[in-house]
């Protein structure tokens, strides 16, 4: 029998790049941020060295050893498993770090310590001496830069000497012994303060954050538009008319079958009408959606990267304390805008029940996810621009409202913000470069394929005349509550596959100002899609990531109904 | 609860009524062994030195330093975090 692999945890506080240097070792893509808590789940992987294979585990970051929380607790049974241990410390902060270090020591496991950021500590004035620090430790230490790709190498050969560091201390007397070792290793010189902690400091201010804030959230979406709008204008729809569906139009009508005909490329000429595979399924995802997902990405990932988020949060926290939770919330709030799955994954990070729902409900509700604003957006722009800013700021407040009214009825108190504020780093371009490509990469994997089934199963339904049979039922409910196209039915059902299809699907329907307003309202709310709905349930339960979901519904029927009524009596009086 | 005493006079004071930009030492934290805990691990014990960076209105919180780690604390966290100034006040 072959033995089994040595096992090799990648320990240490949050934000210190394990995640980019279980990334670099390994070879495999990871999503990689500039704040804590980016890697909430256990990442494996494998990579052999001098020919022996090992394992290597990524684990979410930890201040303590002493946890309480029960997802850290089983971070902590990593430990366990494991063994050896390259506990990555932050070279540019050190004292904080060993803190770690020392708590690893106790658990008696061969260990070596990785000092990353080791390139940034010469422009931030410090001088480490790593030799020394590894003889008073005990255990190899090898400089590294996981950004820039230096030491790893290094790093791997002292895996051969990992050693249980003769370090031992008490716990109370922790603090003291590294002020101690400190004073021994690392020595600061005085320097001048960079540009980025001006900005720092800037962006900490409470009224240069709010400043920052509201300057880059208009940024943010002007650059999504002008990107987004550029991309489909100039780029993606000339070369869909001018070459993709003339070539596709012309290879379809060779194949002799009709019904297969029929179902790649659909019936009539109007792109959005046909619903064929080829034709609306790849217009709807490539062309009008790709583009506002990755202008999304693009800005979100330099905002990830640069270290502006958890600023945000502390900007915005007392404004979320009158909503039951802290400034953290914002955070997978705004991942939320791009996807609601990661979005419900950060919320790992929150210590209590009562500010996880609170959350959820607000990820869901506040907006929409980015496939779905893109086709607000684009469908909005037939109507007006006061159309979408209705659709988006009845969400808004619709979100507000029921977080306020969640916040009175459950009990308890809002818990007090407590996060570490990274510096800001200059994003690494090939690092940005990457991430979008794993996230470009799970939208063609994931999202384009659903979009794909979507289109297909109108078709279908289409075809067969089953349309006609949904429609006088639930459509029937549509037309006389919502005062929607009865066959908006269809797209009701379709939108729990992927809620990105649902609102796409509105397209052909010649709708109203109004009944486009009500209508994506009720599509955003009704129901999370199936992708974000398995989300909720692994990170709620299924019994309160129903709750959840029969909030939602609830608010989206009521919502719903009362714009139409609010419409229609704005009607009458205007009638009259 | 009631308000700290005033900072220039006795010496002490929490991380709310501390002054912008004046070094202290933490030498008191209220509340329970969790709330020590947490501090503990990110830096923030008995005797660490701390500089108060900002504080947000309206019950906002407040933006200390220790050492080379920025922090941002809740407004209801900082008041029970007691420091003594150092230096000249």
């Amino acid at each position: 029998m072959e033995k089994t692999a040595p096992s090799v945890l990648i320990a240490g506080n949050p934000n210190v790049g394990k995640s980019l240097l279980f990334s670099r070792i390994t070879g495999l893509g990871v999503i990689t941020s500039n704040y804590s808590g980016t890697t909430v789940g256990v990442k494996t992987g494998h990579f052999s060295h001098k020919n022996t294979g090992y394992k290597l585990v990524d684990m979410p970051g930890l201040y303590s050893l002493d946890v309480e929380t029960s997802a850290e607790q089983e971070t902590v049974k990593l430990l366990d498993d494991c063994d050896m241990i390259i506990n990555v410390v932050d070279a540019t902060n050190l004292e904080r770090n060993l803190n770690m270090t020392l708590q690893l020591a106790e658990k008696r496991i061969p260990m070596v310590i990785c000092l990353n950021f080791w390139d940034e500590t010469i422009h931030k004035g410090i001088a480490i001496d790593h030799a020394h620090l590894a003889k008073v430790l005990g255990a190899p230490v090898i400089p590294v830069s996981a950004l820039q790709n230096t030491g790893i190498r290094e790093l791997l050969e002292a895996l051969d000497h990992a050693a249980v560091p003769a370090y031992a201390e008490t716990p109370d007397n922790r603090w003291a012994a590294i002020g101690g070792i400190i004073s021994q290793v690392q020595k600061l010189s005085h320097r001048h303060h960079t540009l980025l902690e001006i900005l720092s400091d800037f962006t900490l201010h409470p009224a240069g954050g709010l400043v920052s804030a509201l300057l880059m959230l208009v940024l943010t979406f002007w650059g999504i538009r002008t990107i987004g709008e550029t991309l489909i204008n100039q780029v993606l729809t000339p070369l869909f008319d001018h070459y993709y569906l003339p070539a596709v139009l012309k290879l379809i009508a060779a194949i002799p079958w009709e019904l297969a005909q029929t179902l790649l490329v659909g019936q009539g000429n109007d792109i959005m009408r046909s619903f064929g595979i080829l034709t609306t399924g790849i217009y709807i995802s490539v062309v009008l959606v790709f583009p506002y997902f990755l202008a999304f990405y693009l800005i979100f990932g330099i905002l990830e990267d640069f270290g502006f988020l958890p600023r945000l949060a502390v900007t915005f926290d007392s404004f979320f304390h009158r909503i039951g939770l802290h400034g953290y919330s914002s955070i997978p709030v705004m991942l939320g805008l791009g996807c609601k799955v990661p979005a419900f994954m950060a919320t790992r990070m929150l210590a209590t029940k009562r500010e996880k729902v609170l959350t959820y409900t607000l990820i869901i509700m506040s907006a929409p996810c980015m496939p779905q604003s893109a086709m607000i957006f684009s469908i909005g722009m037939r109507h007006s621009g006061a159309a979408i800013a209705a659709v988006f700021g009845t969400l808004l407040v619709v979100a507000l409202v029921t977080n306020l009214l969640l916040n009175r009825l459950m009990k308890g108190v809002p818990p007090d913000l407590f996060m570490e504020i990274p510096s800001y780093r200059m994003p690494s371009l090939i690092l940005m470069a990457r991430k979008l490509q794993l996230r470009i990469g799970s939208y063609f994997l994931e999202t384009i394929p659903m979009i794909i089934i979507g289109v297909f199963i109108i078709n279908i339904i289409d075809t067969v005349g089953a349309l006609q049979t949904i429609s006088q039922s639930l459509g029937r409910t549509l037309a006389v509550i919502l005062s929607l196209p009865e066959e908006m039915a269809t797209v009701v059902i379709l939108g729990f596959l992927r809620k990105d299809v649902s609102i796409a699907m509105l397209a052909p329907f010649d709708m109203t100002t109004r009944q486009f307003v009500v209508a994506s309202v009720f599509l955003v709310l009704y129901l999370p899609c199936i992708a974000s709905f398995f989300s909720l349930i692994r990170e709620a339960g299924p019994a309160q990531a129903l709750k959840v979901v029969g909030l939602t519904f609830t608010s989206a029927v009521g919502v719903a109904l009362a714009l139409n009524w609010a419409f229609l009596a704005h009607q009458y009086i205007s009638l009259k | 609860m009631e308000k700290s005493s005033h900072a220039k006079q006795t010496g002490t004071t929490n991380l709310v009524n501390l002054d912008k930009d004046h070094p202290a030492r933490i030498i008191e934290i209220q509340g329970g062994h969790g709330l020590r805990e947490r501090l503990n691990a990110m830096g923030l014990a008995i005797g660490s030195v701390i500089v108060k960076k900002n504080s947000f209105y309206g019950q906002g919180p407040v933006v200390i330093k220790s050492g080379q780690t920025t922090v941002a604390l809740g407004h209801g966290m900082a008041e029970k975090v007691i420091v003594e100034l150092i230096g000249p006040s």
